[in-house]
Parts: C-alpha cells; sequence; structure tokens
C-alpha cells in the first residue's frame, strides 16, 4: 500500500474521531428537525 | 461483471431506501438512528424511504451553521469529511459506478432508445465549481441574521431531492403543496434538464455536475484501488473507449479523475489490457498478463 494512502487514512479517520466527540452524531440525527 | 454492478446498484438503492412505514406512523420520513450514518452516495435524505443521511446535505447543513454560534465547540463537519475522505481514499469514484443510487438511475434511464451523444469535456470542470461555491463557499458566506446559512445546493440545483424527495413527500401529504414556491418550480426545471440531459449523454449529471463526484474525483490518483493499464497488451482497439460511460480513454488518460470504475472496459477488453487491483507503490510496474484470443 503506498505510503500516501495510508496517511490519507490516518488523517480522516482522525477527522472522522473528532466529529463524533464533538457532538455531530447528534447533529447528523437531528437533521430532521431542520429540513 | 456488469450483471454484479447492476445487482450491486439494486441492492443498494432498495436496501438505503427501505424504510416502508411512511404511509403509517405520524412521521413521514424516517429519523431514527440510522440517520447518523451518511449514504457514500447521492440519495435524498428527505426520501420517505431512506434510511441514511444525505452526505453532501449534511455536510451544506454544517457549513450552514459554522458561524452559528451556540456556545459550544464548532461544528464543522469533521465527522463527514472523515467519512467520506476515508471512502475516497479507499475506493475513489467506485462509489459512483456501483452504490450511487442516483447513479444508477441514470444508468437506467441512458438505456431508453434515443440517439446518443458525447459530453463537450471541458463541461466536466463544472461540478468542482458546484461543490466548491455551492457545497461549501454559499452556505458559510450567505447568512441570515442569526448567522445561519443555507443548504444552496439542496435548495436550487439537486435532482435527487426533488426526484427521491419533494415527489413523493408532495404525493403523500398533498398539503405541503401549500408550502411549494419558485425554489421547488426551479429545481423541477433543473430536474427534467438533468434528466433529458442522462438520457442523452451517458451519466450527465456525474460527469458535469455531481459535487460528490467531484469530491471523490479529488482521491482518484491515490486511492487504494485503481484500474491497471498494461500497454503491452493494447492493441488499440477501441473497445474500452466505446464501453466507457465516463468518455475516457484508458490507453491515454491513467487514473482519471472521471473513471467511476464500472469495469466496464475491462469486460470489453479480450487483450487484457486492463485489469482492475490494488494500487501499486510508485516505481513498481504493472503486471504483464498473457492476452486472451478474442475470436
Amino acid at each position: 500500500m503506498p505510503k500516501k494512502v495510508l496517511w490519507l487514512i490516518i488523517i480522516f479517520t482522525i477527522l472522522f474521531i473528532i466529529g463524533v466527540n464533538t457532538g455531530e452524531l447528534g447533529y447528523l440525527m437531528n437533521l430532521g428537525n431542520t429540513i | 461483471m456488469t450483471r454484479l454492478r447492476s445487482l450491486i446498484q439494486t441492492l443498494m438503492a432498495l436496501g438505503t431506501n427501505a424504510y416502508l412505514l411512511f404511509p403509517f406512523g405520524g412521521a413521514v420520513i424516517y429519523q431514527g438512528p440510522l440517520k447518523a450514518v451518511c449514504h457514500p452516495g447521492l440519495n435524498c435524505y428527505s426520501c420517505p424511504g431512506a434510511l441514511l443521511s444525505c452526505p453532501v446535505g449534511a455536510f451544506q447543513n454544517f457549513m450552514a451553521s459554522l458561524r452559528f454560534s451556540t456556545g459550544g465547540f464548532p461544528l464543522t463537519g469533521a465527522i463527514v469529511l472523515g467519512y467520506l475522505g476515508f471512502i475516497g481514499t479507499a475506493v475513489g469514484r467506485m462509489t459512483c459506478g456501483w452504490v450511487c443510487p442516483f447513479g444508477f438511475i441514470q444508468d437506467l434511464i441512458h438505456k431508453i432508445p434515443t440517439p446518443k451523444f458525447p459530453l463537450w469535456k471541458p463541461l466536466r470542470w463544472v461540478k468542482y465549481a458546484v461543490l466548491g461555491l455551492m457545497v461549501v463557499a454559499m452556505p458559510v458566506l450567505f447568512v441570515d441574521g442569526s448567522g445561519l446559512g443555507h443548504p444552496w445546493f439542496c435548495k436550487l440545483v439537486c435532482p435527487a431531492g426533488t426526484l427521491e424527495g419533494a415527489f413523493p413527500l408532495l404525493l403523500l401529504k398533498p398539503g405541503l403543496w401549500d408550502t411549494v414556491g419558485l425554489f421547488f418550480w426551479n429545481k423541477v426545471a433543473v430536474l427534467i434538464l438533468i434528466l433529458v440531459g442522462a438520457i442523452l449523454i451517458s451519466r450527465f449529471f456525474c460527469r458535469v455536475i455531481c459535487p460528490l463526484g467531484a469530491f471523490y474525483a479529488l482521491f482518484s490518483r491515490m486511492s487504494l484501488v485503481q484500474l491497471e493499464y498494461v500497454a503491452g497488451n493494447c492493441v488499440e482497439c477501441g473497445a474500452c473507449v466505446r464501453h466507457c460511460p465516463t468518455g475516457v480513454v484508458p490507453n491515454q488518460e491513467f487514473d482519471s479523475r472521471e473513471c467511476i470504475m464500472c469495469l466496464k472496459c475491462v469486460d470489453a477488453c479480450h487483450f487484457r489490457a486492463l485489469d482492475f487491483g490494488m494500487r501499486r507503490p510508485p516505481g513498481k510496474p504493472a503486471r504483464v498478463k498473457r492476452a486472451t484470443s478474442p475470436l
């Protein structure tokens, strides 16, 4: 696996974890109230 | 391979729009825990059957609320960006070719027997402008007095929203006709243009307008999987070009951002000049395989 791919996967996984831990999951679930 | 792809496209389109209780309960659209997950393709959040969120709609809503202060940590859409970036890095635009419901709709309506036309190639750049302007910039820049923006792509363009969301909702809840205004009729006109475009030009929306396709295209040259071209096997018969739904010339455009990895070209090539597999580290040559006889 090229190193660039590995780094990108790590970066996007970290971004996802940041999103989960800053409450974005709850925001996503409540989108139905605004759409 | 074509049958397998059609099967997966059908299963994804039906499976992710499998909420069948909408005619009964109080709420018309599903709002359960699965809505915390985004669909990897373009599929409207407001489709009465949709079990998952639309990634483009969700990201726009994050951007739209960026300047709306709630006192807490600003919500930047990192969860959607991380999710889509992960998918893009893993499979690139293969998502468009294999799992996107709106891509599947376009594949189906393109089978309608009419004269077919090629796409004027510079139009392919429009989708990057749509991504940058309508999905990222406009929701952040154009805000109301409270600092809240709008999902402009959903409001002005998204044909999946009109077809999968607005029409079924208006059918199920006729009272909603009272809320219909200029934005709706604008989107109906856009939808008609896009559907006619998709009948005449293969994957018209994916190639010209789709911001999700534009995002995944950014990863086409670095995704984990790739379409491999074995120059030694190619006899330049042009079979791959004739079968490509996005107008790619595989022996000239390596790792094209337009390639949705539908693998029609791999099926069409009798000389095994095209193959699909994991990306090799730079400098490592492609495998040369023995060609099979086309006869």
